[in-house]
């Protein structure tokens, strides 16, 4: 191994980023040029003949170098695809206005209340989906190129989308749940003691969250 | 020699294809059997074979993998894929024609 090598060509990729790629690169030329000046040294050739002979052929390491510069264009969501997003969570929204109007029509005008709640929890589910398919369709962050900062970058957004996603789901529980403890409470009265269910619903809540976290921990880390 | 090594740089990566034909190698190796076939009349520049092994690669023509040498440096191998082989048999046809062609013309 001679370190003269190295030097050399850590200096030519000094202003390249340190992807993976590059340092690849940079490892692949250290050893071949490497063994080039072994045999060089074999074939009697003093240190300094060896090096001068093996960087005079390495040529110009600029036409490597510029390959691992270039970068990629950063895509930003189209304007159909911002128009699509809005016209989900537009639509979800709704839903979730308007499912608790199918309580209400139910049981004043046909008394069926049963019927009500099993469309109002419809509409809920439909709304959620609709907000979770949203998330989860958006562009995520594409690399611009593969160094430290993008993968940060990366996994940032990548956090911030599955918070969104969680809260998302939070509101239409706990919307849920506000709507089953006025249902429950108006119609039989227990307005005693159904507060509990706020209590049970964040332990509920709780207990997924942990439940998500856990398997996606041991995801990350097998 | 001039004149010469133009050629030759154009047909890079057809050299590298032809080598890895007939087994997997890594760029000294590659390099120093072109020399060897030259017989010291050529030797590519590091630059020249290391990025034409990356548009080789990127083009699909080549896959590269890591060696599990036990001593010293791991050495980067290239082994040819289909594409590559059709893309030599076309290069190569492609020479021939050139060939006959120039030999008429000076």
């Amino acid at each position: 191994m001679n370190a003269k090598i190295r030097t050399y060509i850590s200096r030519a990729f000094e202003d390249v980023p340190k992807t993976k790629k590059s340092i690849e690169m940079q490892e692949e030329l250290i050893t071949n040029l490497n063994e080039k000046y072994d045999d060089q040294i074999a074939a009697g050739k003093t240190e300094d003949e060896a090096f001068t002979l093996v960087v005079s052929g390495i040529g110009d390491l600029s036409e490597l170098t510029e390959g691992l510069i270039e970068r990629h264009v950063l895509s930003a969501p189209s304007l159909q695809q911002r128009k699509s997003s809005a016209l989900f969570i537009t639509i979800a929204v709704m839903l979730y206005i308007m499912s608790p109007m199918m309580v209400i029509i139910w049981s004043e005008l046909f008394n069926k209340e049963v019927i009500g709640v099993i469309l109002m929890f419809t509409l809920i589910a439909i709304a959620t989906g609709l907000l979770v398919y949203n998330f989860n369709s958006r562009p995520k962050y594409i690399k611009e190129s593969e160094t430290m900062i993008e993968e940060f970058k990366e996994w940032k957004s990548a956090k911030d989308k599955n918070k969104s996603l969680f809260d998302a789901l939070n509101s239409a529980f706990m919307l849920g749940v506000l709507i089953i403890y006025l249902y429950v409470s108006i119609t039989y009265g227990w307005w005693l003691f159904s507060w509990i269910i706020f209590i049970i619903a964040s332990a509920i809540k709780n207990i997924f969250k942990a439940i998500y976290d856990l398997v996606r921990y041991s995801n990350e880390r097998p | 020699m001039n004149i010469t090594s133009d050629i030759l740089r154009g047909h890079t990566e057809t050299i590298i294809l032809k080598h890895l034909l007939a087994n997997d190698s890594y760029g000294y190796e590659i390099n120093k059997a072109i020399q060897e076939k030259t017989e010291n009349q050529y030797e590519l520049k590091e630059a020249t074979l290391y990025s034409a092994f990356r548009r080789l690669e990127s083009a699909g023509h080549i896959v590269s993998y890591w060696g599990d040498e036990q001593t010293g440096a791991r050495r980067r191998y290239y082994s040819i894929t289909n594409e590559g082989r059709a893309a030599y048999d076309k290069n190569r046809n492609a020479w021939e024609d050139a060939k006959l062609l120039i030999d008429t013309l000076i």
